[in-house]
């Protein structure tokens, strides 16, 4: 009977094994319980940075949608549409003066919904830089890049640097009229640079004329350097808004 | 939660802290140095090899040299433009000559227009004399004149790496 017993409370145990297994495993992701009331499903939102990247308190009226315009939102939101439209981009497209115009084209007028992706690529590139400088603006009204939101200010005016970047590097593959002469006059510009313009150049073309090279360059820069630099520019961006809160006092 | 203040910067405490830190200079003081200092060294030679990378030492740009045919080809007075090359060159009665068609505003190709005797570029305005002398637009000088020399096979060779005077001429 004894030995009954004992295997009876042992498989009450091990029927409480997958349950331990999935209370701890939700606790490791949301670091609080079931939220089965409103305090706890609060906490669980308010401590999880996925679930709540503002900060958990604000003023009143910096919750009105006119006090951000959501504009570093939508910003964000474009960055993730050009990066995944970009990706389906770049199944059609090979970086060579040979096939990036006839790519282009293909994806125009051979490729199913690639004159959608394509738009939608070019489209929310423009987007993105009325946004972003809009959030510049509205940073500089609101008064958010003083103390202590300086150092987010200095990231934010990189990111917009890099967004900048990214669209004159977009520009180029194409490879049609409008890219040549814009990136031959861009870079041209730099050429103005004092000391070492002609190397900065140089070195932005990959030749002495926009050629193979070039798109490229352009190419490797606006397909992974400038998003992955980007990107972890804006994880220090959103964790800092997290943690310097909003401006002006509660 | 309260929002965050920077709290103020007690700069002598600072220094005296640095001074003090020099005082006790100890034998893992020494090699935390040596570490840093290793650390920064690694970090500028990796920094100045990445950025030697890539500037290429060898382009696929075609020659700057070309050559143009036999002078025969060019009556007097005519202007013809190598749109590929980038170049127009000229035979007046005392020779040839060539323009470099490159903008020096931004680096755009003027185009020739024969019935207005300029040339003018498609980019922000700029407009040229025959000769390459810049007379409107916001371009600061003259179109570079670049050598024009008689093959030893007779025909010309246009240098565009060869800039000379505007006054030169090919005599044939």
């Amino acid at each position: 009977m004894q030995d009954t017993g004992r295997f009876q409370s042992g498989m009450r145990k091990a029927a409480q094994i997958p349950i331990e297994i999935t209370v701890q495993l939700w606790k490791s992701v949301f670091r609080h319980g079931l939220p089965l009331t409103d305090r706890i499903a609060t906490r669980t939102a308010l401590t999880n940075y996925w679930l709540h990247a503002h900060p958990p308190r604000i003023r009143k009226s910096h919750m009105k949608f006119s006090y951000t315009f959501c504009l570093g939102g939508i910003s964000f939101f474009l960055f993730i549409l050009l990066t995944v439209t970009g990706l389906f981009l770049m199944f059609y497209y090979v970086p060579s003066v040979t096939y990036a115009y006839q790519n282009m084209k293909d994806l125009q007028y051979a490729v199913s919904f690639g004159i959608v992706m394509r738009n939608l690529h070019r489209w929310s590139a423009h987007a993105m830089v009325i946004t972003v400088w809009l959030h510049m603006c509205r940073v500089f009204y609101t008064g958010s890049y003083k103390p202590p939101r300086e150092f987010n200010w200095g990231i934010g005016v990189l990111l917009l640097l890099m967004t900048l970047l990214l669209s004159f590097t977009g520009y180029l593959l194409p490879w049609d009229q409008l890219s040549l002469w814009a990136v031959t006059v861009g870079t041209n510009m730099a050429k103005y640079a004092p000391i070492m313009g002609p190397q900065v150049r140089f070195s932005m073309l990959g030749s002495y004329t926009v050629g193979n090279a070039t798109v490229l360059r352009f190419y490797v820069a606006h397909v992974l350097g400038l998003p992955l630099a980007a990107a972890i520019a804006m994880m220090v961006h959103f964790w800092r808004v997290r943690k310097d809160g909003f401006s002006g006092n509660l | 939660m309260s929002t965050a203040t920077a709290e103020p910067i007690d700069w002598r405490k600072e220094v005296q802290n640095g001074l003090q830190e020099m005082k006790d200079f100890s034998r893992r003081g020494f090699f935390t140095l040596v570490g840093l200092l290793t650390f920064t060294v690694a970090c500028l030679v990796a920094g100045v090899l990445s950025l030697r990378f890539i500037i290429p030492n060898v382009t696929y740009d075609e020659p700057l040299l070309f050559k143009a045919g036999n002078p025969s080809d060019y009556p007097v007075g005519s202007t013809t433009i190598f749109s590929d090359k980038r170049v127009a060159l000229n035979r007046d009665l005392d020779g040839f000559f060539a323009i470099s068609l490159i903008c020096t505003h931004l680096g755009c190709t003027p185009r020739w227009f024969q019935n207005d005797n300029m040339f003018r570029c498609p980019c922000h305005g700029s407009r040229y004399l025959r000769n390459g002398v810049r007379f409107f637009g916001p371009a600061p000088r003259p179109m570079d004149t670049v050598g024009v020399t008689l093959a030893a096979d007779g025909t010309i060779a246009v240098d565009r790496g060869k800039l000379v005077s505007r006054e030169a001429r090919l005599a044939v």
